[in-house]
Order: structure tokens, then sequence, then C-alpha cells
């Protein structure tokens, strides 16, 4: 068991750089999920931890041992490939065996810790067989009790669910977790899929551009994103967003937008003060915005008018897309019992204890 | 989807019946233009060799009076047949010792590159050193050098260092000239295995050399034989570098020397240098026939995966 420290880490192709002064601890029995789009670096940084990569500048950490120039396999990590990276050739047992052999164990040990991964996941049935003779969901099983096996300090996972038909991924998604639960070893998990990045981590980083936005638990990313990229990218449908200036008084500090002029409340106008008549970015999520006919009691509601584009009946909800006289298009996820239909002309309810004012020039939030 | 699935599948129903067999017979006849001309090219290209196969079988004065096409008139006369060429040819004509000369010969300057340029392949695709893209080019460059300006600077050395006339001498000779298309054949397989299996072995905690033997070999097998299969033809059949680097003297000499001396002292006796050359051509068919899936395969290495 062990902590994973990155210390100013840097890596770089060539005049690209892929990930830029990355810094993050992540503590012993924690499940850590690098989380962005395609190009953000969070693969570079996972296989740079694994020794896959060198690294350009910075340390890495691995307990106390600093890793930098330690090759894969003193590193004592094991990791699960996106493709699974199963040897076509070996058997399934042999797959799971291959890492123990290395070290040099003994038969007798090899078998017994074999077949107890192979119980852990359920997999028992399988271990004859060939990958080739396997379904993608038996394959990633045997991927994930591959690592088990070696019962090593730190789990890597590099999009591990991502080969998996959608029902699937919901269940090896809970296993992952529970496997997380069972075993109390540190898990670090690369994915781009938010959803797997909010229901499974105890923390997510999220990357873009080689640059670290925000590291944080679900629930603190979700309620206070630091910037508008990580505001945008967690959550789905993404956060609304319009550009704006703060204007008047101390007492009725407003959001100023082509779209609308709303009054903020009055408690949290101090932190906005020294910003006022500055451009600032309005955000507010879907959820935060309401049918007038369905509004929750006790919001603080404000009115803004706009036109209905397109509505999407999901069963537990309706999303409306909308555009307001001023072309500013939002969406908002409203009540299922919602009536609105598209041409229709609403006064959208926004509630008002749910915003978030961003800094235009630094896009970083205002608090 | 299911539903789906099944509305797929009652459309692409086979057909049934009477419209089946028509169909079937159309095909047939469409395809018919194609048989023939494949069957013509076939027998024509293989006539050679079956008249050469049955005159070996023929006695000596059958082989000098008439052609060989007449034993088809009663092939089932076994009289016609007879094995003394070559019982001749392997005993008095020495073609018995050639042949073991040849498996001396073919076997070791099949096994030595292959091994060699195996371990090449894995080093250019999958190891970093420096140089590692020049050194690559220089050795496919070697493709397109011709063995025979090579023959005589080779010979001296041999000559200096005693290997002349050795089998050593010309195992390493085939080593060389073999290892280019052996290398280049092989880094184009090996390096196209997907990355993540070699860096899973590395996470798992094997060496180079354990990467090597435990995955590579076994997952290249099929490049593997397809370059053992030309290499092996490509010995057997060589006359030039055996003639060049062993000399002519008898307890050395393969089968296509042996069989080249025979042309030359027994020219007018047919049965025997027909027995001779079906003796050399053994081999290869063996080979060919029990490994042409991976001849193929090898003759579309690089051009298609796998």
């Amino acid at each position: 068991m062990a902590s994973v420290t990155f210390e100013c880490v840097t890596k770089r192709f060539d005049d690209f750089v892929a990930v830029n002064n990355l810094n993050i601890e992540i503590e012993d029995q924690e499940f850590l999920v690098f989380v962005g789009p395609s190009g953000c670096g969070k693969t570079t940084s996972l296989r740079m931890l694994a020794g896959l990569e060198d690294v350009t500048e910075g340390n890495i950490y691995i307990g106390e041992r600093r890793v930098n120039d330690m090759s894969p396999k003193d590193r004592d990590i094991a990791m699960v490939f996106q493709s699974y990276a199963l040897y076509p050739h070996m058997s399934v047992y042999e797959n799971m065996a291959f890492s123990l052999q290395l070290q040099g164990k003994s038969k007798r040990e090899i078998q017994a810790r074999v077949e107890r991964a192979a119980h852990q996941m359920g997999i028992e049935q399988l271990l004859q067989r060939k990958p080739r003779e396997l379904s993608g969901g038996q394959r990633q099983r045997v991927a994930v009790c591959r690592t088990i096996v070696r019962d090593p300090a730190v789990f890597l996972m590099d999009e591990p669910l991502s080969n998996l038909d959608a029902k699937l991924r919901v269940q090896a998604r809970t296993e992952i977790s529970k496997l997380h639960r069972e075993l109390g070893a540190t898990f670090i998990y690369v994915t781009h899929d938010q959803v797997e990045a909010m229901t499974m981590g105890t923390r997510i980083a999220i990357l873009n551009q080689g640059v670290l936005q925000q590291v944080d638990t679900p629930q603190n990313l979700y309620n206070h994103p630091q910037n508008v990229f990580v505001a945008g990218f967690i959550g789905s449908p993404a956060m609304n967003f319009f550009e704006g200036a703060l204007t008047g008084a101390r007492e009725n500090l407003s959001i100023t937008t082509d779209a609308f002029q709303l009054k903020l409340p009055l408690e949290r106008t101090v932190a906005y003060l020294p910003y006022r008549n500055q451009p600032v970015i309005f955000g507010i999520r879907p959820e935060d915005i309401h049918d007038p006919n369905y509004v929750p009691p006790g919001i603080k509601a404000a009115h803004v008018k706009a036109e209905v584009c397109m509505t999407e009946m999901m069963g537990n909800e309706v999303i409306g897309y909308l555009t307001t006289p001023s072309h500013n298009d939002f969406v908002a996820r409203v009540d299922r019992r919602s009536e609105m239909k598209v041409g229709d002309s609403v006064n959208m309810i926004f509630d008002m204890d749910a915003f978030h004012v961003f800094e235009k020039q630094t896009e970083q939030l205002i608090t | 989807m299911d539903i789906n699935k099944s509305q797929k599948r009652g459309y692409r129903r086979p057909l049934q019946g009477q419209r089946l067999v028509l169909y079937d017979l159309r095909e047939f006849f469409a395809q018919t233009p194609v048989h023939i001309a494949l069957v013509v090219v076939s027998v024509i290209w293989t006539l050679p060799s079956v008249g050469l196969l049955i005159s070996s079988i023929r006695p000596p004065d059958d082989v000098l009076q008439t052609g060989w096409w007449t034993l088809l008139q009663h092939p089932f006369d076994f009289t016609q047949y007879s094995l003394e060429n070559y019982i001749n040819v392997l005993t008095a004509e020495g073609m018995g010792q050639a042949f073991l000369n040849s498996l001396t010969i073919s076997i070791p300057a099949t096994v030595i590159p292959i091994a060699i340029a195996t371990f090449a392949a894995y080093a250019f695709s999958w190891m970093t050193f420096p140089g590692r893209q020049a050194l690559f080019i220089m050795v496919v460059a070697l493709l397109v050098v011709p063995l025979q300006m090579t023959l005589i600077p080779v010979l001296r050395s041999y000559n200096q260092l005693g290997m002349a006339g050795t089998f050593l001498g010309v195992w390493l000779a085939h080593t060389g000239y073999g290892m280019p298309l052996g290398i280049y054949l092989l880094r184009n397989f090996i390096g196209a295995l997907p990355r993540d299996l070699i860096e899973a072995a590395a996470v798992d905690g094997a060496s180079h050399l354990k990467t090597f033997t435990r995955l590579i070999v076994p997952l290249s097998m099929p490049a593997i034989a397809s370059f053992a299969v030309f290499q092996f033809l490509w010995v057997w059949n060589d006359l030039l570098v055996a003639l060049v680097y062993l000399g002519g003297t008898p307890d050395v000499a393969p089968v296509t020397l042996r069989l080249t001396n025979m042309v030359g002292s027994r020219g007018q006796d047919w049965h025997i240098l027909t027995a001779g050359a079906f003796v050399t051509m053994v081999v290869p068919l063996i080979v060919f026939f029990s490994l042409q899936r991976y001849f193929v395969r090898g003759l579309l290495a690089g051009s298609v995966k796998g």
C-alpha cells in the first residue's frame, strides 16, 4: 500500500507539451480518477507513473521512493490496459501466472494466488480458456484479475471499460469500486467518461491540454467548479454560460447579459463587488432552470424570457433546448410534467441560489 | 434491437429448393471458362515434371526406346515399373551421400539466420538505442547487393581462415545472404504486434529476454515459419554458394552439385538423371506441401498484416 505523488511533472514530446507541471498528492487507498477530453495528458500521466514513458521534468514518488528512473517491474504497480493486452497464446491461468513466474514464486504459491484472484472476480471456470474464446466482458475481468494476482501497491487502469457495451460497463463499474473497497489499495484510473469518474472516484483530477484544472471530490467538483472548463466538463447536459457584466450599485448588483438582467442575492454580492463593471461569465446548470408551471418551492426565482427550440422527453425529465430573444441558446432540465412545446414562448425560472460567476479573462471562479 | 436482427435475418434467408439449384447451376456455368483455363495452365505447367517422374520409375531400356507416355496405355501393368534407377542413383552415383550433405548444409543454414534475425527484428522493433533507424536502413539496403559480388572477397578470407571447404563456412555464408530478408520480414511482423502486449509484459516484470522468449517468439511463429520455408528452399536449391565455398569434393557436395556433375558424366542416361532430379526435388516438395500455408503468408508479408 502506498501513496503516489506527482511533483512538478512535465512531459514533452519534441515541442509538444503533453503534461505541464502536474502536482498531485494521492493518498494511500485513494481511488483517484484522471478525466479530461482526448489529448489532455491523462493517459500520458498514467504511463509515466507506470514507467512506460520517461518523465521530462519533475519527480514521481510511490510511497517514499522516487521512481523516475525505475523500470516498471520495480515500481510495485499493476496495470489494466485499454485493450486488456492479454497474451493471446496463453490460457487465462498462464496469463495470470506470468508475472508471478517471473518473480520466481513456487508453483504451489502461484496456483493458490491465481485461484484466489479468480474466485474474487468469479472467473474460476475460465482459467483453462484462451483469450480469444472469451467475450469482451470476460476479457475485461481477466485483465483486472491479472493485476489482482500480483497484489501491487498501486493499481493503474487505462480506460478499462471503454470497450464494453453500456450495460456491462455499468456492472463493471460497480465491480471495480467494490474491488477497491475489498483490496484497500491505491487505484488510479483514467477515463474520458465523466459518469465513470463521478461514480467511481473518491477524488477526481480534471486535466485539459496537459494542465491540471482541479482535483477534488465528485461533489465539490460538481458544486464548486473552479473554472469554466471544469464547470462545462462535469455534468450532462453541460452547464449553460452567458457572457455579460456585473452592473449596478452594491445593494442591487446585477448580472447583465444580452439575454437578461438578473439581480444577485445580497449575501453573495461581497465577493463580486471588486469585479463590478468587468466582463464575466455567468454559469447555471440545466437542472437549476425550471418550467414556470413546476417551480420547486423555496427557490430564489428569476424570470428569463425564452423560446423553446426543441424538447426531449426522457421519461423522468424533459430536456428543453431554448433560445432567448437575443439568440443565446441554453438548455433546461425541467419537470417531467412540463408541457413545453416547440415554438412556445416561456418565462423560464432561474434558481438564483445555484449559479456561478467566472472572470471572463482568466475563466476562474469568482468567490 | 432483437426485432431488427430477426428482420435482417429474414431478409437474408438463403434461396431454397428449385431456385437454389438453378442459381447454383448458373454460378457453375458462369465460372466454367475460368475453371477450364486454370486446369489447362496447371496441366501444361506440371506436364514436364510428370514426364520426369514417370521416366525415373521405368526400366532403363524402356526409357531409351519409347516415350514416357506409352506407360499410360497400360497403367496397371506393374512390370513396367522399377525402382532400379533410384537404388542405382542413391548408391553408385553417390546421391545418398549428397542427400545427407544437403541436409547437413540446409538445416543449420536455416536455423542460424532465423535465430539471429528474430533477435535483431525484436531489437529493431521494440528496443530503443541510438542509431537504430540507420542500422535498420543499412540492413535493408543489403537486400539489393548481389551475392555474386561477395564471392571473391569472402572466399579469400575463408582461405586465409582455413574455412574454405568446411560446412561452417557455407553455413555462415548462407546466414549472411539470408539475413537481410529475414530481418526485414520478421521486423515487419514483430513491429506490428500490439504495443500494449509488450508494455504489459514490462509491467508484469519481464526483461527484454523474457519478453522475447515468452511472448515474441510464440506469437511470431507464423512469420518465423514462412521465413524458414523460404530460407530452407533457397539453401537446398543453391548450387553457386555451395560450389564456391565447398568445392567439388564428393564428401561435402550437396545434391545440386552432384546432379550437375551427373549431367556432365552421364548426360545420355535419362533414367539416372530423372531419378537424380527427383531425389533432389523430394525435400522441397515435402517442405512446400506441408508448410504452404506459411509460404503464401510469407509472400504476403508486409502487404497484408498477419
